[in-house]
């Protein structure tokens, strides 16, 4: 009972509740839902500390009993304990800190980014295989659009690139907005299946 | 200055949609919001009664996942479930309990190892809890194993590289990806097709649908991402609330056609523009 209908309930009447308010005045003005913000954030930080404990619990073991890949814990221990101290010592507006976040952090999101250009070839090598007319569309169109994207586009004609905007413009931002009018009315019935109480998987039902 | 008085008295009005306070939308919303649940109400009082209502169309994607599951059974090597960037709160969450729930049930019933990863700590202990349940619920409460439900913060391309050698390193031979998705689209389903997982995506960002398109086999997407839970169960009442949503399907679709013959007849007058905005 606790476990299940309790959550029910209260999911239903703070659903009421947002919906009235959405309603009746702008959402922003509503402090009590700045209050349920800051306790979300309450949460969301305790789930953080608990974690940091359960991260340190967890390789410790792991370098103890010297599992697989445990030089890659011992690493990752050293660098939680340097960046925490130096953070709660320093601050997290000092140059060390920050300099060693945007030396490390900054180069590695950047390799990774510019490796999906690589798999995007391999996706795109498969998409624009031609096996049958829908596919042959798909192909011309999308070298058309790739065309008219880099500078040899304009130099063959200008017209290429009024194709390619012709084609981004009115059919393919028509099956956008024909998927995003789909994708609201699903969302919509599926927050009223939970609002209902008819939906309650994440209460394990 | 007495012109400038009047010129502030002639100008019109700023309307106050709102019910109190200025509030744009707020009573369109409301009645797209009663219309829906009158829809909502009607189609479910029509199957608790037991009266026929239309049935669902067969989804390949989400009958797939049996398949996915009992493949990978077969090849004696783990089932994926991801989800990187959807919180708590959001809506593409809900659905994504619906998947895992339901294929969390299938590995445990098959005694195949299941992988979640999220990029939400809070929606982990959710997953974790619900992941629980299927197993208990399928009767093999042993083994479900806690180190299977990971987490990984959600930072894009730090998580892609973590899922990218979680599907290395575990080679599952199912994957399923769930919710919405961005830039990380282009990387994690061309990795699994590295490894030949059979691969389903239940997407809601229409910009990264291409990606899971050219690399999975199954992909459900716009309104059929949230139909799963109603899908899977097969209860009327839940098929009711699909029904309903069809028919506000069929009313956008009649206002679209309304609004584009108005706009084209009189496009001055901006009528149906104004209305939307009340």
């Amino acid at each position: 009972m606790l476990r299940r209908e309790v959550p029910a309930v209260l999911t239903t009447v703070m659903a009421i509740f947002v919906f009235l308010s959405a309603m009746l005045f702008p959402l922003e003005e509503m402090k009590i839902l700045a209050r349920t913000d800051s306790l979300l954030q309450f949460m969301g930080n305790m789930a953080l500390f608990l974690g940091g404990i359960n991260l340190f619990r967890l390789h410790s073991r792991n370098i103890k009993k010297k599992r697989e890949y445990w030089p890659f814990s011992l690493w990752l221990l050293a660098v939680f304990v340097f960046f925490t101290v130096l953070g709660i010592v320093k601050g997290n507006n000092d140059p060390l800190y920050k300099g060693l976040y945007d030396a490390l952090i900054v180069p590695v999101n950047a390799s990774m980014h510019s490796i999906s250009a690589f798999f995007l070839c391999s996706a795109a090598f498969k998409a624009f295989r031609i096996k049958n007319l829908d596919s042959i569309v798909l192909m011309i169109s999308a070298v058309w659009v790739m065309l008219a994207s880099v500078p040899i586009g304009e130099i063959i004609s200008p017209n290429v690139g009024i194709v390619k905007d012709w084609l981004l413009a009115v059919p393919g931002s028509a099956v956008a907005r024909a998927m995003a009018n789909g994708l609201f009315l699903a969302g919509f019935a599926a927050t009223l299946r939970i609002f209902l109480g008819l939906e309650r998987r994440h209460l394990g039902q | 200055m007495d012109l400038m008085l009047l010129a502030a008295e002639a100008e019109a009005a700023v309307p106050k949609w709102g019910i109190f306070v200025d509030v744009e939308g707020a009573i369109s919303g409301l009645l797209t919001t009663l219309i829906l649940t009158g829809l909502t109400y009607y189609w479910i009082t029509a199957a608790r009664a037991g009266r026929n209502i239309p049935s669902i169309r067969r989804l390949p994607g989400l009958d797939a996942i049996t398949e996915a599951v009992g493949r990978a059974t077969e090849m004696g090597r783990p089932v994926m479930l991801a989800n990187r960037r959807d919180g708590l709160g959001d809506v593409e969450t809900f659905a994504l309990w619906g998947y895992l729930s339901h294929a969390a049930t299938l590995a445990a019933q098959y005694d195949t190892r299941f992988i979640n990863l999220t990029g939400s700590h809070l929606v982990l202990a959710v997953n974790e809890a619900v992941i629980q349940q299927a197993y208990l619920e399928a009767g093999r409460p042993d083994a479900f194993n806690q180190d299977d439900c990971r987490y990984f913060p959600s930072n894009q391309w730090p998580w892609s590289s973590h899922c990218a050698g979680i599907i290395m390193r575990e080679r599952p031979a199912a994957l399923l990806w769930v919710g919405s998705w961005s830039g990380e689209a282009s990387i994690l389903p061309e990795a699994g097709s590295q490894i030949e997982a059979i691969q389903i995506a239940a997407v809601t960002t229409t910009g990264q649908l291409p990606f899971f398109i050219a690399s999975c086999d199954y992909v459900l997407m716009s309104g059929e991402v949230y139909a799963a839970s109603a899908y899977l169960s097969k209860e009327p009442v839940m098929t009711g609330t699909i029904v309903a949503e069809d028919c506000a399907k069929l009313l956008l679709m009649a206002i679209a056609v309304l609004g584009a013959l108005v706009e084209i007849a009189r496009p001055a007058s901006q009528w149906m523009t104004n209305l939307l905005k009340f």
